[in-house]
């Protein structure tokens, strides 16, 4: 009877908490969103017309986000029943954003005009099955080409 | 060339399905399927489970598990009390009870493979009447009759190779366990109903012997004076509530012709002796 | 709409760049999959349960980028790139991205 009184206590904890992190950080990311979209984020390699004038530097952004009791819960539902894993996306989508944003931050303090050839790279922290810890690496990385 | 980054819309990486409903549909609809398919795979078990013949049961190797219980023989008094309990029975020909007595205060007595059953002196000590002792041998060869011990065993195997299956799908070592509670709340209402099998046909025999079947009701208060933090709840019990027990028995009562309120028989004082001996020599 | 993994497109000129559009999806096997997995293991050959599974989460994933690339206008993604991860214990994201472009 503990054991359930305690289970549904954490996952409340994690619904609630994880909700309320979610969707303040959607609201930073949005707005952070429409003052970096000033600098363009392309995944093209040549840069047409060639841009003598500028210099380039690489510049990157990570992040990494931890799973919450709920979702992982879910998750482990997924797994029996099959389908879309819709808690793991948005945390994934919060993720890769935060990760650009960071990397077109970091392309800002050089004054940046442009970022071409951007990669991404996403990879689980996990520390196994079961126990899983459960957080997602993202990482962003492009060249930012910026005047002299 | 113009280079921009326009804002995107939200909602094509993300899904708007609410994070809420999904629990509850998922948690209470799993939990509904295993409840149910290991209810119907029990149901289905049964059918081939009871084919079994009795000789192979008595094959298996429990009579190793039993001796390692240290039990003796019985005395002359328990002996004519279990002939007198079995004769009551109709039991085919090749099914043989074989009695077992342990000397230990644990207040149990139980039926298993192969006709085996044993009583511990702890539950023996607990009752006074012989109606009493004669409800427990009754119940015990019941669940024989039925062949509830090698019922019960195949169900074990056959919800752990599903439950097994199934949990290692899921790798959430939570949703294992409660997956693993929801099988076993199937499996113990089986088993319950077992019980309740057992009860009815341990009272034939009581009134077959006595005239009347007040030894059951004696019996069950002995359980409720016993059990101390007995569970309120019954659905992970493998025993039924005993006052349920003790409705079913005054109904089954109330529905046949015989009398209420009769007398029952006492020990004989040399059995009494006899137990505080057994006692006796286990504190030594 | 064009969609493609080379940065110029043969005949065509790029006129307007509209960034990186990304589209992706997590998806998790089920028993059934599981199970038959678990026998292959054994006997070996194509997990063809696993395949598929990872084919309709890929064909979502790309529909999705197609359909970021449709909201900003543009009529061709470039540049594409595809990447499988593991998330978590029997979940996989697949995710496609590109350049979103307006190709003349």
């Amino acid at each position: 009877m503990y054991d359930l009184i305690v289970l549904l206590v954490l996952l409340a904890l994690g619904y609630g908490f994880g909700r309320y992190a979610e969707s303040s950080h959607y609201k930073s990311i949005i707005k952070r969103e429409k003052v970096l979209n000033a600098i363009p984020a392309v995944a093209s390699k040549v840069v047409v017309p060639p841009r003598n004038d500028l210099n380039s530097q690489l510049v990157s952004g990570s992040v990494v986000i931890s799973i919450d009791y709920f979702k992982r819960f879910i998750a482990g539902l997924r797994n029996i029943f099959g389908g879309r894993v819709t808690s793991y996306e948005s945390l994934l989508d919060r993720a890769r954003r935060e990760a650009i944003l960071r990397m077109k931050e970091e392309a800002k303090k050089l004054n940046a005009e442009l970022v071409f050839n951007i990669k991404l790279e996403t990879s689980s922290i996990h520390k196994g099955r079961g126990n899983s810890i459960g957080s997602v690496e993202v990482l962003a990385y492009g060249t930012a080409l910026y005047p002299h | 060339m113009e280079y921009s980054n326009p804002d995107l819309p939200e909602g094509i990486n993300t899904s708007k399905e609410h994070p809420l409903k999904e629990f509850f549909i998922l948690t209470v609809g799993l939990l509904a399927v295993v409840f149910v398919a290991i209810s119907i795979l029990i149901i289905i078990v049964d059918n081939f489970a009871d084919k079994i013949p009795f000789d192979m049961e008595k094959e298996l190797p429990i009579s190793s598990f039993i001796d390692k219980l240290e039990t003796e023989k019985l005395p002359p008094y328990l002996n004519e009390i279990t002939q007198k309990v079995l004769n009551t029975f109709d039991l085919p020909k090749d099914m043989d009870i074989t009695f077992h007595y342990v000397n230990d205060d644990t207040v149990n007595a139980f039926a298993t493979l192969g006709g085996h059953i044993v009583l511990y002196r702890g539950l023996l000590e607990k009752l006074k009447y012989e109606d009493e002792l004669a409800m427990v041998i009754a119940h015990e060869i019941a669940h024989v009759k039925y062949r509830h011990p090698i019922l019960s065993t195949s169900h074990g195997i056959v919800v752990g190779i599903v439950l097994s299956a199934v949990s290692s799908s899921s790798g959430n070592t939570v949703i294992n366990d409660l997956m693993g509670s929801t099988g076993m709340a199937s499996l113990m209402r089986f088993s319950r109903d077992f019980e309740y099998q057992a009860d009815k046909d341990a009272i034939n025999s009581l009134i077959k012997l006595y005239g009347h079947a007040d030894g059951a009701l004696g019996l069950f208060e002995v359980f409720n004076s016993i059990s101390g933090d007995a569970p309120s709840f019954e659905f992970l019990a493998t025993h039924p509530l005993t006052n349920n027990r003790i409705s079913q028995t005054t109904k089954i009562i109330n529905k046949s012709s015989h009398s209420k309120g009769s007398t029952k028989k006492l020990y004989p004082s040399e059995f009494k002796i006899w137990l505080e001996n057994q006692k006796q020599m286990k504190t030594k | 709409m064009i969609v493609s993994n080379l940065e110029v497109v043969p005949g065509k000129r790029t006129v307007k760049h509209f960034g990186l559009v990304q589209g992706s999806s997590v998806r998790a096997k089920h028993v059934g999959r599981d199970i038959m997995a678990g026998l292959k293991n054994i006997f070996g050959g194509e997990l063809k349960g696993y395949t598929e599974l990872l084919q309709e989460s890929r064909e979502e994933a790309y529909n999705r980028m197609l359909e970021q690339a449709k909201a900003t206008g543009a009529n061709a993604v470039l540049n594409v790139r595809f990447s499988t991860s593991s998330i978590a214990a029997g979940a996989a994201e697949l995710f496609a991205y590109g350049t979103a472009v307006t190709l003349e």
